[in-house]
């Protein structure tokens, strides 16, 4: 299952994000799946080299009665981690849990997402950048999760993170890219990489992402709720692939009307 | 059983401070006299400290720091790792 991902770098650079150099461009949440078996396997067929995590409390009951837990299948020294600041809804907290999560010594990513409220899970964009500004100059390399707005992408720049992540649509709602407009014009501005996070529901929302130029795609909630969460891993690591590589190759124009592929029949 | 009587009886101070009471996670637990760094709290939990972030009273510790990080009558100590998110 390595051909894909073979084909992918010997066609395709690697991006950067910070001083983190990566070949896939799919990172992969590891919420909600059935078992860890299953997130594990899932990770594995996405080919995915980041994979995000939340930070909560250790449950104790559960450690004291052995059960096994999320670090017990995946692989901390095969990916990067990012650790995201979900469940926050203010700065103070996110930046509370990215100082927590430097203490785990995972590495300086965070994925910086303060969100407003839970009914649609958008960001919070006054929060997340007074966050990132704080986190910026606490040396963290910052990905910030934000609205699909050019304005606010551009503020996140001016504030010195490392990667700006609009949302395709709100966080688990499959609703794929509703703003394609939004997101090629924060492309033709971003001085740095720029990520679709949330809203991806199935592989051609990935293929579309990629094909408008952003740098990766993250995604969690499209593959743990697929009924058949491994073949959706594996279809999103070829939708990855497909899209970027169709990005770089370059679309045709569209035209109004049919030019024959044929030459004109002559005899 | 002995330093329950010392407790509720009228003691000195010294052998009081023997058992501390704190709040781990959310859950009141009373630990016993070795039990003085954040350190010797993983060790009796059997939690890797590898895998964790503790913090005392909302004052991260760093990792390097865990066997100095001193625990005292009352702390709120919160042990944090990673779980599944996106």
């Amino acid at each position: 299952m390595t051909d894909a991902i073979e084909t992918a770098s010997a066609l395709d650079t690697k991006w950067k994000v910070g001083n983190h150099e990566f070949t896939s461009r799919l990172l992969v949440g590891t919420g909600k799946y059935e078992t860890f078996e299953l997130t594990r396997d899932a990770l594995e067929a996405s080919g995915c080299e980041v994979v995000t995590v939340a930070l909560r409390r250790v449950d104790l009951d559960a450690h004291s009665r052995g059960e096994k837990n999320l670090l017990d299948f995946i692989d901390t020294s095969k990916y990067t981690i990012l650790p995201n600041t979900a469940g926050c809804f203010n700065k103070e907290d996110a930046i509370r849990v990215c100082r927590i999560a430097r203490e785990l010594e995972i590495g300086d990513l965070v994925k910086v997402e303060v969100l407003s409220e839970q009914k649609t899970l958008l960001p919070d964009p006054i929060e997340t950048l007074e966050a990132c500004k704080v986190l910026v100059k606490d040396g963290f390399t910052v990905m910030a999760y934000t609205s699909d707005d050019p304005i606010m992408a551009r503020k996140l720049v001016d504030v010195g993170v490392a990667a700006v992540m609009p949302l395709g649509s709100p966080i688990g709602s499959g609703l794929g890219i509703l703003n394609p407009n939004n997101i090629a014009i924060i492309l033709e501005e971003s001085p740095i990489p720029v990520l679709v996070d949330a809203g991806v529901g199935t592989a051609s929302d990935v293929a579309f992402a990629m094909e408008l130029g952003v740098e990766a795609v993250l995604l969690n909630t499209a593959i743990a709720g697929a009924k058949d969460a491994i073949a959706m891993a594996h279809a999103m690591k070829h939708a990855c692939i497909a899209g970027r590589l169709a990005y770089k190759a370059g679309r045709i124009p569209r035209k109004r009307y049919a030019q024959a592929s044929s030459p004109a029949l002559d005899f | 059983m002995e330093q329950v009587l010392f407790l509720n009886g009228n003691q000195p101070q010294a052998l009081i401070h023997h058992i501390m009471q704190v709040t781990v996670n959310g859950q009141n637990r009373e630990l016993s006299p070795e039990i003085t760094t954040a350190g010797n709290l993983l060790a009796e939990l059997k939690i890797a400290r590898e895998r964790v972030a503790v913090v005392i009273n909302e004052n991260v510790v760093r990792r390097a720091e865990l066997d100095n990080a001193a625990l005292a009558d009352g702390d709120t100590i919160e042990i944090i790792t990673m779980v599944g998110g996106g």
